[in-house]
């Protein structure tokens, strides 16, 4: 009730648009609100800086476009590097002003002109029924036929496999691209559905005995997070860290940006400073099992267990270049169908 | 009756709904070819008695049955389509997705296409509706649909018709018409008919006996002219026609009222209730019993209505008499009594209707 | 006095509120054909060969399969209650409604959990078999079309149950009785007599059940169904390219107006008008022992498929996390938001229909008015994001235009006035199922004779005060049932309220989205448990509503 009356009475008072008090951070985020609270409650215990979150999953970009200059948006969080592309090429973005971002998260993995900044990574994972004993893969070898009728993995449109095309297609080119993303289909156990954690259930279920999964997904079924069911999910599957032939594995990032027409500015850069500090790179590795973008912050024990993980060379930047054309080649060897 | 099994019979029949009696224990036969209206005012179960004989109610207790055998019993349930009995419903109940051919082949779907079709043709021809085979219920006049709807369900020569209220949803003069109609048809037919309504020109112009009911039983079976002549009580004879209702007391075998004494053999003494048809009074001085004052008068064609003022009642009487005589108001004048359509009844037998 | 048919009426208040509405309507949509006019041809012709063909054929087999589905289940069980006596029909009647109350997309992960190869069925039907692994005992994957058949057909069937049911119980009551008494067995009275005279009832049960799947994305994405609306949704998020999504949705939108258009001119062309001659019930068919018990479970079959399994698997599902987390603080205010927003908006929507619907019947040949009347249901044809999509653009341009029109005066710039505010979520509520409100309170006026209207005319009514004298009071149970049909509805609304609601503002289905969206939907367990649980009250209120007398201009009854 009273939350409910809060939220009115907030709205209300943004609808005002009174003059920002430094104590408030609008956050638009399409993380889901269980991972992102615990680092909005660590930041608001350490500064006292309230912030307020509207979970968008879908056209966040969207929205701030058609608010506009009224727009109550300050930081805006996203995962996949796309997405954050996207928010910089849309003009609602404003440089990032923050010296604790360019001194602690390596060139690579921010904009160059300061658009926005990665604040955690996650991996593009195998993971495989125990029997098998895989150690090792590559991902050109997913396309390798004596996996036919084996594979699970999520829709070809989600960013997560778009990216992971993406890279492929920055790696080997778009027709060797093309050629490999046909076998991976043709080995395919059924159509893709669901998500990720899906993945995982149908390897339990022996629908399939091998398949794609993101690190942190791994992360939260091993350490009994997403329920008692999820844990015996996560340890019935191997998990192997793959890698591209010539490169190392492939990663994407979760990033913020500053809103253009952000009210309060200040308090979003504090925000990003704390997200990029040691003590956020700590919950983000605890709470959502990522893979931090600060060097030397540590990684959560399950995560680390998997074995080292050596980021693929190609910018990120340049596989949110390819991320179009890796949509386009999806449809076009009828993927999802 | 005759020694042949009754067309249609009721024994004790008895139904509730939710603990509401709609009928008491009624028996009843229909003899095969008769007709037989069940009359009776609103609410008094005759619907009822109308749907437990089609298979649409199930009786609470006893028994229905037909020259075929038990259709309903403590045991026995025989279930509408299987009764071989006719139905014409109150508001005809012409299926609206089919044409008037298709209604009133409705029934006939175990008969070969070419049968079907004879039949259509000869009832279409029966009811004056050759022509109208391919038009749609809605389509039709409320009287063309009425013959529609008896056409329909004679069509499977049904051994008993029903009918609920089959002219009340028609005009004045429609209804004269139809009522000939039907009972040329049901006499062509042969087939036993009942028929509910609420209005004794209907029951008297088209049943051969007339069973009154009222509250779920019945007050009286009989001829038309049974019942008319020799009601069994007050209701019986106001169900007919309007009275003129005095209180009396019998003494010695007649009922003094202020209107004279009337024969009362059959009571003991005590009061009694003396009921008399308003068509019963005659003005002019030869065989005068009384005299009353007119106070109104009004010519209405076929006869005149006069309200006398009567030396003993409070209120004045309405009279019904003949209309060639010439009245003034405000005469007093001599009035005599036609004593057969005078009843005096036991208290007791004088519950109005209503 | 004859009225011409005019397209410019007197300017009275049906049109100008129907000219409101219809605007409110229509904005969403002409935004989104700017959006589509904006993306050029190029992405289009992509779309159109490697997309558009398959999920045209997916969608089209996936609504015509549901359609059958529900239509043989809505109308059989119809049957199956009002003319048969079994043991646990009274039971049966109440129950089969109850899948309405579930979101599709709730229903399908709830079916998913229990039809897993590791899920509790399979494992038990393994270790009845003696299966070792699940790899040894291969069942078909729910994940396909045939599964999406059967969870949207268990979803949805209701909707042709509750308008069938009403014609059976009341309409053609003594039809079929008079088919009876010439003999006619329940199977030909079936076919030849109720089956035709429901079929309009079953037309209206089936646009809204075939509306449904067409704009549902989650379940259908969720089964692997690429349906249209699954890729607009996918070429919109996924590709990136909202104007190529704008101009499938509107192809799609074109093509569900044609469709309504040919099932409002085939019930044109319906000559006749089943009048209401209701004695209750027909006497009904007992069927005792073991044949009932065989239809009892006939009919209950549906009904445990869209409502029974997945309420008792959500149930477990929230008690084991209730036992493990506790209940979450915040729930309560999520269950007074959603409730707040679903009321607001049902008292909105219905509290416009009447208005429209009335406006429409006062004004017999006013083109005007029919035109809004028909604009005004547009919102249901729309998948409920980019009805969001569209209305973030109207929202977004009111308060761009407000924020000009003040800083033009010198003001200090406004802020968003509509625009993530609670106002404009129920806005989109109203919007989005606005047809259900017009829908039920249309039926229930055309029982309502057309004397009326004009004896009270000629009473010295205008036409307000007929609509508040004469239709308000008898047309209560029409709007109730509307209202709580709406209600329902807006319970389960997900995509707009996700798109549109205030920062910091929850509702019961998007706490269930967020976790679902993480991979934890078990967590979510317990507010799909509270929006069938809400949605269960307001259908209890309907049978109720059914139960009572119908209104005094439904009898038939002559005075004797």
């Amino acid at each position: 009730m009273t939350k409910s009356a809060s939220a009115l009475s907030l709205a209300l008072l943004l609808a005002a648009a009174l003059p920002a008090a430094a104590e408030e951070v609008n956050v638009y985020t399409t993380r889901e609100p269980g991972l992102f609270a615990p680092l909005a409650k660590a930041f608001t215990e350490k500064t006292g800086i309230k912030v307020n979150t509207v979970f968008v999953k879908d056209g966040l970009a969207e929205r701030v476009a058609a608010e506009g200059a009224g727009s109550p948006a300050d930081l805006l969080m996203t995962v996949d590097v796309g997405n954050l592309v996207d928010l910089a090429d849309k003009g609602l973005t404003r440089p990032l002003a923050s010296e604790a971002v360019n001194k602690l998260v390596p060139a690579n993995l921010r904009a160059a002109d300061g658009a926005w900044t990665a604040l955690s990574m996650r991996a593009r994972l195998v993971w495989a029924d125990r029997s098998l004993g895989l150690k090792a893969i590559t991902y050109e070898e997913l396309a390798d036929p004596k996996w036919k009728g084996k594979l699970c993995i999520r829709s070809g449109q989600h960013p997560y496999n778009t990216a992971l095309i993406a890279a492929t297609i920055a790696h080997d080119g778009r027709d060797k691209t093309k050629q490999w993303l046909t076998g991976v289909k043709a080995n395919l156990a059924k159509k893709p559905a669901g998500g990720d954690r899906d993945v995982a259930r149908d390897i339990l279920g022996g629908l399939c005995t091998i398949g794609v999964g993101n690190s942190y997904y791994v992360g939260l079924m091993r350490s009994g997070k997403g329920g008692a069911e999820q844990k015996t999910w996560g340890e019935a599957v191997d998990v192997v860290v793959p890698t591209f032939a010539n490169g190392g594995t492939h990663v994407n990032i979760s990033g913020a940006a500053i809103a253009r027409h952000a009210p309060n500015a200040a308090a979003a850069v504090k925000l990003v400073d704390y997200l990029v500090s040691p003590e956020g790179q700590k919950i983000f590795a605890e709470q959502n099992f990522e893979y931090p973008v600060v060097a030397g912050a540590a990684v959560d024990p399950i995560i680390a267990a998997l074995g080292k993980l050596t980021a693929d060379g190609v910018s990120i930047a340049e596989v949110a270049r390819h991320r179009r054309e890796a949509s386009l080649l999806v449809d076009e060897v009828g993927f999802d169908q | 009756m005759s020694e042949t099994p009754p067309a249609l019979r009721f024994d004790a029949v008895r139904h509730a709904y939710r603990g509401r009696e709609a009928l008491r224990g009624i028996s009843l036969a229909v003899a095969p070819g008769e007709v037989v209206a069940l009359l009776g005012p609103s609410g008094c179960g005759k619907t009822t008695l109308l749907r437990v004989a089609a298979g649409l109610e199930r009786p609470t207790a006893g028994r229905v049955s037909a020259a075929a055998g038990v259709f309903a019993d403590a045991t026995t349930f025989v279930p509408p389509e299987r009764r071989g009995i006719g139905l014409v419903f109150q508001d005809w109940a012409l299926f609206p997705h089919l044409d008037v051919a298709a209604n009133v082949a409705f029934g006939l779907a175990d008969r070969p296409a070419a049968a079907r079709r004879a039949i259509v043709a000869d009832l279409l021809a029966r009811i004056g509706l050759p022509d109208r085979a391919s038009a749609y219920p809605h389509m039709l006049s409320g009287g063309e649909q009425q013959r529609v709807a008896l056409a329909r369900a004679l069509a499977r020569r049904p051994s008993v018709l029903l009918m609920d209220e089959p002219f009340s949803n028609l005009d004045q003069r429609l209804r004269r018409g139809l009522r000939a109609e039907t009972a040329r048809l049901l006499a062509e037919t042969g087939a036993a008919a009942v028929l509910v309504t609420h209005d004794p020109d209907d029951a008297m112009a088209i049943a051969d006996r007339i069973a009154l009911m009222r509250a779920g039983e019945l007050v009286q079976v009989g001829t038309p002219e049974e019942i008319f002549r020799a009601p069994v009580d007050r209701f019986a004879a106001e169900f007919f026609t309007d009275l003129v209702v005095v209180a009396a007391t019998v003494r010695g075998g007649r009922a003094e009222t202020p209107f004279g004494p009337f024969e009362a053999g059959h009571l003991p003494d005590g009061p009694a209730t003396v009921c008399i048809r308003r068509d019963a009074f005659a003005l002019g001085d030869d065989d005068a019993e009384f005299t009353a004052r007119v106070v109104a008068s009004r010519f209405l064609g076929t006869h005149r209505t006069v309200a006398l003022v009567v030396d003993g009642l409070a209120e004045p009487v309405e009279a019904h008499v003949d209309a060639h005589l010439p009245i003034d108001t405000g005469t007093r004048i001599g009035v005599g009594i036609d004593r057969r359509e005078v009843f005096v009844f036991a208290q007791g037998m004088d519950r109005p209707i209503g | 006095m004859p009225r011409r048919s005019r397209l410019v009426p007197r300017p009275d208040g049906f049109a100008i509120l129907g000219a409101f509405v219809g605007l409110l309507v229509v904005g969403p949509v002409v935004a989104l054909a700017i959006i589509a006019a904006g993306g050029g041809d190029g992405p289009w012709r992509h779309l159109f060969v490697s997309v558009v063909p398959r999920a045209t054929v997916e969608t089209t087999i996936l609504v015509t399969g549901v359609a059958v589905f529900a239509g043989v289940f809505g109308t059989a069980t119809a049957w199956l209650v009002a003319v048969f006596d079994f043991p646990g029909r009274r039971l049966l009647e109440p129950v089969l409604l109850l899948p309405l109350a579930f979101p599709v997309y709730v229903l399908a992960y709830s079916w998913l959990d229990l039809m897993h190869p590791i899920g509790p069925v399979q494992t038990a039907l393994r270790a009845a078999l003696g299966y070792a692994r699940p790899a040894d005992l291969r069942l078909p994957d729910l994940r396909s079309l045939p599964g999406a058949i059967l969870i949207f057909g268990s979803a949805l069937y209701p909707y042709v149950y509750v308008s069938v049911r009403a014609v059976f119980l009341s309409q053609t009551t003594n039809l079929v009785e008079a088919a009876r008494t010439l003999g006619a067995g329940p199977a030909r009275v079936f076919f030849r007599v109720a089956l035709p005279l429901a079929r309009p009832a079953i037309g209206a049960g089936l646009a809204l059940v075939v509306m449904e799947t067409l704009n549902d994305v989650g379940a259908a994405e969720f089964l692997s169904v690429n349906t249209l609306t699954a890729t607009v949704y996918s070429t919109w998020v996924n590709r990136g390219d909202l104007p190529g999504a704008a101009q499938i949705a509107l192809a799609m939108l074109l093509f569900v107006g044609l469709v309504l258009l040919l099932e409002r001119t085939a019930r044109g062309n319906r000559g006749y008008a089943v009048i209401g001659r209701g004695r209750g019930r027909v006497a009904p068919i007992r069927i005792e022992g073991a044949a009932g018990l065989g239809l009892f479970c006939l009919g209950a079959a549906p009904a445990m498929l869209g409502f029974g399994f997945p309420a008792l698997h959500l149930a477990r599902q929230a008690a084991l996390r209730v036992a493990e987390v506790g209940v979450p603080v915040e729930i309560l205010a999520e269950v007074v938001n959603t409730v707040s927003i679903a009321a607001a908006a049902t008292l909105l929507a219905v509290g416009a229909a009447l208005p429209i619907v009335a406006g429409r019947r006062l004004h017999p040949g006013s083109r005007i008015h029919d035109l809004f009347a028909r604009l005004s249901v547009i919102g249901y044809a729309v998948p409920g994001t980019i009805l969001g999509i569209g209305l973030l653009a109207v929202y977004g341009t009111i308060d761009g235009t407000i924020r000009g029109a003040v800083v033009t005066l010198g003001g200090t710039p406004t802020g968003l006035v509509v625009s993530a505010s609670v106002g404009g979520l129920v806005l989109a509520h109203a919007i989005r199922f606005f047809r259900l409100g017009v829908g039920k309170i249309d039926t229930g006026l055309e029982r309502i004779s057309p004397s009326l209207d004009q004896s009270a005319r000629m009473l010295g009514r205008t036409p307000f005060g007929v609509m508040t004298g004469v239709h308000l009071p008898l047309l209560t149970p029409a709007m109730a049932g509307a209202g709580l049909l709406l209600f329902v509805d807006c319970m389960k609304e997900l995509p707009a309220t996700l798109l549109l609601r205030p920062l910091g503002f929850e509702t019961l289905s998007t706490r269930l989205y967020g976790e679902a969206a993480r991979g934890t939907y078990e967590y979510g367990a317990l507010a799909a448990c509270l929006i069938v649980a809400f949605g269960l009250l307001p259908i209890v209120a309907m049978l109720r509503i059914g139960r009572r007398p119908p209104a005094p201009a439904d009898r038939g009854e002559p005075t004797r």
